[in-house]
């Protein structure tokens, strides 16, 4: 209802007293999206309930381990036992899988309301966006983790359970279930068949990933083994952890980003910076590290690629208004950082040839068999390459309107996998059919993998392979000219309209 | 209309998703202070235009300047400037009213008392003072479109892009809510309202746009809207009479061109159209001049609803014929190309 008084003042009154719209329960300094969604989230009955029941379950079996006799009696064991069971059981569901699952909301919320339209138009951007709802998550997650503390000193008293250990325990699945919450995120955010299919491969992957941060994090420091080579190791898989948990997280951001917001500088910078580790072993003479790092980067760059690749967008003259303005290393960079798959492509050269420059220093010397490692790496290089670009090629002679853009990119992934997996079956069987094998062996995609299987193919075939990889990297060069003269366009036409989608 | 420098002046827009044209050379200015009514079938490309004026869609061709700023190349630089309120509302989960208004004042940078100072104003105005604890999903669609309306002026912008803002309001809601339209504008925002209700967009507006089928075909003000000539080149007068209706109906049956409206106990109604203002005030006199007792006459108004059902029976054979320089779009500077 509008008063007269408010219907003719020129500024509506202040409120004399307290005004009950004023809210006091988190400090004007903390970011507003963290605000929001951690009032939303400590009031959803999921979070209460789940810390009630938790709290329940470990006084239970709290009670009960107290109750039973101490020392090494069976019940005594047996009632430990359970809390620890309970203990451990209750982190990992809320930490890894509980906390990331809500993550695969947190992006889908906001879309489905139409709410980022009214976020954009505020003082926040993507970034802010997904980092509060990222924060928030790990929050609650922290919280929880934090009242369950006081059942790690009980364990203490009733089991002689290492606290240290434990808690340290407790902080590396923190640093997994925020790994996991930033890939949640990022598959919030995207259609919902490819979610689906993020959700399958994370599933997949999280003994793997889990697994992996276990013997990172619990079995080295707390466990057995040289001291100082794993005090080295642990910073080096901390900073991928990061860099993985950044290219989550960027994603994320672009997923709901303005048409007109570029961030693909951020995301193809990553797979560069994780060679640096590799660099800066190879300065201490650290080689097995240095190695390490080099595959794990090359792994991370085929990552990134996959996903650079697949994009179908063009660019905007905002986006390479950043760039173009630069001498010819700014342009350059601009050149691999537009969105479309057509600047990822440049950036897949220049990143490939800069981790293959990295293989050549690295390998010679961290490996027995030098020289011919090193070649055999630069070769795998051009055919991972060739890979990776090989589905973008086949989708750029497919026309949108016959097919999803999606589909033909897949295709051009899966497809090579499983016909090379089937040819080999067939040379193995009792028939030994091998011709459609020697096919598959220098088609692209396959033929990476048969490069990876067989270390020392006949000549011929390494030959032929490179030479499908070079002819696949020639006609993506060729299928991007259009693209480069729309940015042409786009440069000359600064200032005017804008040209013709 | 002023002669100013337009706050928001719209040129070529041109929107296409695939091979569908939502908006297709659509151009119009805005002055300050005024409020603009979009009008519009559904699917006429009314959203579409509103979602690349507040930045949120990016056009195919054209530009839009916002205080002479292009609001396509610099988005960034005038979205603080921008009030946008779109045709639906999702309310968050486990969300009071004060929270919600305060997340979205941290959100437009406010801090401290600035924050509190702005959300008690804007929730004082809009009236949501005494809902401030309550969860907004169980907000009326009256008290939805208010909280709203105070998220939307939070930040205090000068151009506010109202998308069917009336819709599925009760008539007591709708009122309430004509009247903050009228008090905002009486502070001198500009303010573009789509609504499919006509008759109250024309109690709000100062100037209405109809669009159809991505097109505008006519940009003016309410009044000579309903004063204009109707579909078949016509203008109508009304007369009433009191008490004895036998003068009126005998002076009738002697002239031509005029027709008995309504017969009542207590007088009658009649009318008379024709093609000139000049015809109009002779018939006029002579009704008088005859003795005819005439208590009220008054100029046939026709109804914004008439007039756009008029504007769309604009057959697109006329829009084909348009010469190639003159687009269709530019129809709207003028008067409407009568069929």
């Amino acid at each position: 209802m509008i008063t007269a008084a408010t219907a003719t003042s020129a500024t509506p009154a202040l409120p004399a007293a307290p005004s009950p719209m004023r809210r006091r329960d988190f400090p004007g300094w903390l970011p507003p999206m963290l605000v929001k969604e951690l009032r939303q989230g400590l009031r959803t009955r999921g979070f209460v309930g789940a810390l009630v029941v938790f709290q329940l379950i470990m006084l239970l079996a709290t009670l009960m381990s107290l109750s039973s006799d101490f020392g090494p009696t069976p019940s005594a064991r047996a009632a430990n036992s359970m809390l620890a069971a309970f203990f451990w059981t209750i982190l990992v569901v809320q930490l890894l899988l509980v906390t990331p699952s809500r993550a695969l909301g947190g992006l889908q919320v906001e879309v489905d309301a139409r709410t980022l339209d009214l976020l954009v138009l505020t003082r926040l951007n993507a970034w802010r966006i997904v980092l509060g709802k990222w924060f928030s998550l790990l929050a609650q997650g922290t919280l929880l983790l934090v009242a369950m503390l006081p059942y790690l000193i009980v364990r203490y008293f009733t089991d002689n359970a290492d606290i240290i250990a434990d808690f340290g325990r407790c902080l590396i699945m923190l640093g997994v279930s925020a790994l996991l919450t930033a890939a949640g995120l990022w598959a919030s955010g995207v259609a919902r068949v490819l979610r689906v299919v993020i959700i399958i491969l994370l599933a997949a992957s999280l003994p793997t990933v889990a697994g992996g941060f276990g013997a990172a994090f619990f079995g080295r420091p707390f466990g057995g083994g040289n001291p100082l080579s794993h005090l080295f190791e642990l910073p080096f898989d901390l900073v991928n952890a990061v860099f993985l948990g950044a290219f989550f997280l960027v994603s994320a951001v672009r997923n709901i980003a303005p048409p007109a917001e570029n961030h693909g500088f951020f995301v193809r910078v990553l797979p560069l910076l994780a060679l640096l580790p590799a660099a800066f072993s190879e300065m201490f003479n650290a080689d097995s590290l240095a190695l390490r790092q080099l595959y794990i980067a090359g792994g991370f760059l085929a990552l990134v690629l996959l996903v650079e690749l697949a994009s179908a967008r063009l660019p905007m003259a905002s986006q390479w208004r950043v760039w173009r303005r630069g001498g010819p290393v700014v342009r350059g960079t601009g050149y691999c950082s537009l969105p479309g798959w057509q600047s990822a492509f440049a950036y897949a050269m220049a990143a490939t040839a800069t981790w293959v420059v990295f293989a050549l220093i690295i390998i010679p010397t961290g490996t027995p068999v030098t020289r011919s490692e090193a070649e055999h790496a630069a070769g795998m290089a051009l055919l991972g390459l060739a890979a990776v670009v090989f589905p973008a090629v086949l989708r750029s002679f497919v026309r949108r309107r016959f097919f999803s853009p999606v589909l033909p990119y897949v295709a051009g992934i899966v497809l090579p996998v499983v016909l090379s997996w089937f040819t080999f079956w067939l040379a193995e069987s009792r028939w030994k059919i091998s011709a459609p094998k020697a096919v598959m062996e220098v088609f692209p995609v396959s033929s990476f993998f048969f490069g990876l299987a067989n270390r020392n193919p006949a000549t011929l075939v390494v030959v032929l392979q490179r030479l499908v990889a070079l002819l696949v990297l020639g006609v993506a060069l060729w299928q991007t000219r259009p693209y480069w003269d729309r940015l042409r366009a786009l440069a000359s036409s600064e200032g005017k309209a804008p040209p013709p989608a | 209309m002023t002669t100013t420098t337009p706050l928001l002046d719209v040129e070529q827009l041109a929107r296409w998703f695939g091979g569908v044209k939502a908006v297709d050379g659509v151009s119009f200015q805005l002055q300050q202070g005024q409020v603009v009514g979009l009008i519009g079938a559904n699917g006429a490309g009314k959203t579409t235009t509103m979602r690349i004026l507040a930045t949120l869609d990016y056009p195919d061709r054209g530009t839009v300047r916002l205080g002479g700023v292009d609001i396509v190349e610099y988005p960034n630089e005038v979205r603080h400037r921008i009030g946008w309120m779109p045709d639906h509302f999702t309310p968050y989960k486990d969300t009071t009213v004060s929270d919600y208004l305060d997340f979205f004042g941290r959100a437009y940078g406010l801090r401290g008392d600035d924050l509190s100072n702005r959300v008690g104003e804007v929730a004082e105005f809009t009236d949501l003072v005494p809902l401030a604890d309550r969860s907004i999903d169980r907000l009326s669609r009256g008290q939805t479109q208010r909280l709203c309306l105070a998220r939307t002026l939070l930040n205090d912008p000068e151009f506010l892009i109202l998308d069917e803002p009336a819709a599925g309001l009760d008539p007591k809601a709708r009122l309430e809510f004509k009247n903050l339209v009228r008090v905002l504008r009486d502070r001198g925002k500009t303010i573009l309202i789509s609504s499919h209700i006509l008759s109250e967009l024309g109690e709000m507006c100062d100037s209405l746009v109809f669009m159809d089928r991505g097109v505008v075909v006519h940009h003016g003000d309410t009044e000579t809207l309903r004063r204009g000539v109707a579909a078949n080149g016509t203008m109508t007068i009304n007369i009433t009479v009191h008490g004895d209706v036998a003068p009126l109906l005998q002076w009738l049956a002697v002239r031509p061109g005029w027709k008995l409206v309504e017969e009542r106990r207590d007088g009658a109604r009649a009318e008379f159209a024709g093609a000139t203002t000049e015809a109009l005030a002779a018939e006029l006199r002579r009704v008088i001049a005859d003795g005819v007792p005439v208590v009220d006459f008054h100029r046939e108004l026709r109804r914004l609803e008439e007039a756009f059902i008029e504007m769309l029976r604009d057959p697109p054979e006329l829009r084909a014929a348009l010469p190639p320089e003159l687009p269709a779009s530019a129809t709207h500077r003028g008067t409407r190309l009568t069929p």
